[in-house]
């Protein structure tokens, strides 16, 4: 059933790599968390309560309900529905992602006969999150995706700390919440402020943001 | 002997029951009453006695290529083992014929739509060529990954995942089930990747290239097709069903299988559009890409239990 939801977490990935549509981008951030709530309520360890507690709603509440949920309300605001014209066609997109993919069990395969608790399914599918939403970030044009990105990875390095960590997931999820915290709260006052003085929301404006020459 | 009499039966009449039930199930999803379940066989028994009209412009490739195809396909169906897991030829190693000879087929039809001088057909070709060009190294990667696990060479392999790979097992049918259903909606020019009731030639892949094709060899050419998918359906159907069932109810889960996958097509049919063709190769992708998740996880799987 775990390795079910890992395999899932892949599969969502993939489904990132291959649409433009910043909803669907959103829903899939959204179905990450529960996968990821779900991979803790039927891995970990019952007998650190509150562990359990503190982790069950950071992925539950905020990663599933509160980010989607805000960066709807973004998406809204703004009216930038889709990703268009990303640096490299999705097609292209979905093929390096999936050789991102393979390439990240492959590690893992080699990790996997040196170490003894570390499970090769896990660390293969966080590796390649990693890897993906970097790419992603990359490749696209939108902010709100580059923070969507950023925030899947987040969740990989949080699948990795499940793997790796048995003991301190506590510890690296305040980081990672933290992390998410200022991503958000930055793309907050960001994305209106940037709304206001330009159109769009591409990045590809930001780079008029000269101090020299701004009377054009 | 029963089983081999039983296996002929249902690969002949299938495909129309096949076809027929995907139609019934459109029918019911529009709120029509819809055609009779044994309709393509009415239609298949009214193209053979129809005259048959042929193109000048054409040579012999285009009046040979409909029996080449649909002999191919018949063929490939012989290798799949339908009840019993058991097929009528089967050796090891028949999974790569079993490729090779649709690949043949489907070859000939290309080449048959190349020959009429229309350049619909030429489009309707290339377009088909490409997708094909997606979906055999998966069906290649998936193939090779179940009998890696399965320790057996033949068809039979795709029943005996479970007892070799431990907890993966179950996981890689989903997975294997999945891609093999994008193939077959590929193959079988179904909705996401095709739709058979366009017509518009644009629009169209496997329509038409068989545009010219008229009278019996238009009728086999449709048999042919439903007996594509029915092939491909009962793989699924393989690696559904475990190995140590009787005869008698490894026929009824076969048949419901079958049964459920029609409906479900009918379903997707009724409820999707047509993909745009420059997603389609996205969705066709797909399958390689879970072909690759099913190979990371045979690696891991034997790495953990030493095969």
């Amino acid at each position: 059933m775990v390795n079910m939801l890992i395999v899932l977490f892949g599969l969502t990935m993939l489904y990132m790599a291959a649409t433009s549509r910043i909803k669907a981008h959103i829903k899939m951030l959204s179905i990450q968390g529960l996968i990821l709530f779900l991979i803790l309520f039927l891995d970990e360890d019952k007998t650190n309560l509150i562990n359990l507690i503190f982790l069950s709603i950071e992925t539950l509440l905020v990663k599933t309900i509160l980010i989607p949920l805000f960066l709807t309300r973004i998406l809204n605001k703004n009216e930038v529905f889709r990703d268009n014209e990303p640096h490299i066609p999705n097609f292209y997109s979905l093929v390096i992602a999936s050789i991102m993919l393979f390439a990240g069990f492959m590690i893992s395969n080699l990790h996997g006969q040196g170490f003894e608790n570390v499970t090769a399914l896990y660390f293969g599918v966080s590796i390649s999150t990693i890897l993906i939403s970097l790419f992603l970030i990359t490749t696209r044009k939108k902010i709100l995706t580059h923070v969507i990105g950023y925030i899947m990875m987040e969740n990989g390095i949080f699948l990795l700390s499940l793997s790796v960590a048995k003991e301190m997931p506590i510890i690296v999820s305040m980081g990672v919440l933290l992390d998410i915290f200022i991503a958000v709260f930055i793309l907050g006052f960001l994305v209106n402020k940037i709304n206001t003085a330009f159109d769009e929301l591409n990045i590809c404006e930001l780079c008029n943001l000269k101090d020299c020459d701004c009377n054009d | 002997m029963l089983e081999i009499l039983l296996n002929i039966i249902f690969l002949l009449t299938f495909p129309f029951l096949f076809i027929g039930i995907i139609n019934k199930t459109k029918a019911f999803w529009a709120g029509r009453k819809g055609a009779s379940v044994f309709q393509p066989f009415y239609d298949f028994i009214k193209l053979l006695k129809k005259g048959e009209v042929i193109s000048a412009t054409t040579s012999f490739v285009f009046a040979i290529s409909p029996s080449l195809t649909f002999a191919s396909v018949v063929f490939a169906g012989l290798l799949v083992p339908v009840f019993n897991h058991r097929a009528i030829l089967s050796f090891e190693g028949s999974f790569i014929l079993f490729a090779y000879i649709l690949a043949l087929g489907k070859f000939f039809s290309l080449i048959a739509a190349m020959d009429t001088g229309s350049s619909f057909e030429g489009m309707g070709a290339s377009r088909e060529a490409s997708f094909s060009t997606l979906v055999e190294p998966a069906f290649f990667i998936i193939m090779a990954s179940i009998i890696a696990l399965s320790g057996n060479y033949t068809f039979q392999s795709l029943s005996l995942i479970l007892q070799n790979s431990g907890s993966f097992g179950y996981l890689i049918i989903i997975l294997s089930v999945f891609a093999l259903f994008i193939m077959m909606l590929v193959e079988g020019c179904r909705v996401p990747v095709d739709d058979p009731n366009t017509h518009l030639e644009l629009t169209m892949i496997h329509e038409v290239m068989v545009l010219d094709n008229s009278g019996s060899d238009l009728a086999f050419i449709l048999y042919g097709s439903g007996m594509k998918m029915v092939i491909l359906a009962s793989l699924i159907a393989n690696l559904i069903i475990p190995a140590d069932l009787s005869l008698f109810y490894s026929v009824i889960a076969f048949v419901g299988i079958i049964f459920i996958l029609a409906i479900i097509i009918g379903t997707l049919e009724s409820s999707f559009a047509r993909l745009r063709m420059t997603h389609v190769f996205e969705f066709i992708f797909t399958m390689s890409s879970i072909s690759l998740i099913i190979l990371s996880l045979t690696m891991i799987s034997m790495n953990k239990h030493g095969g």
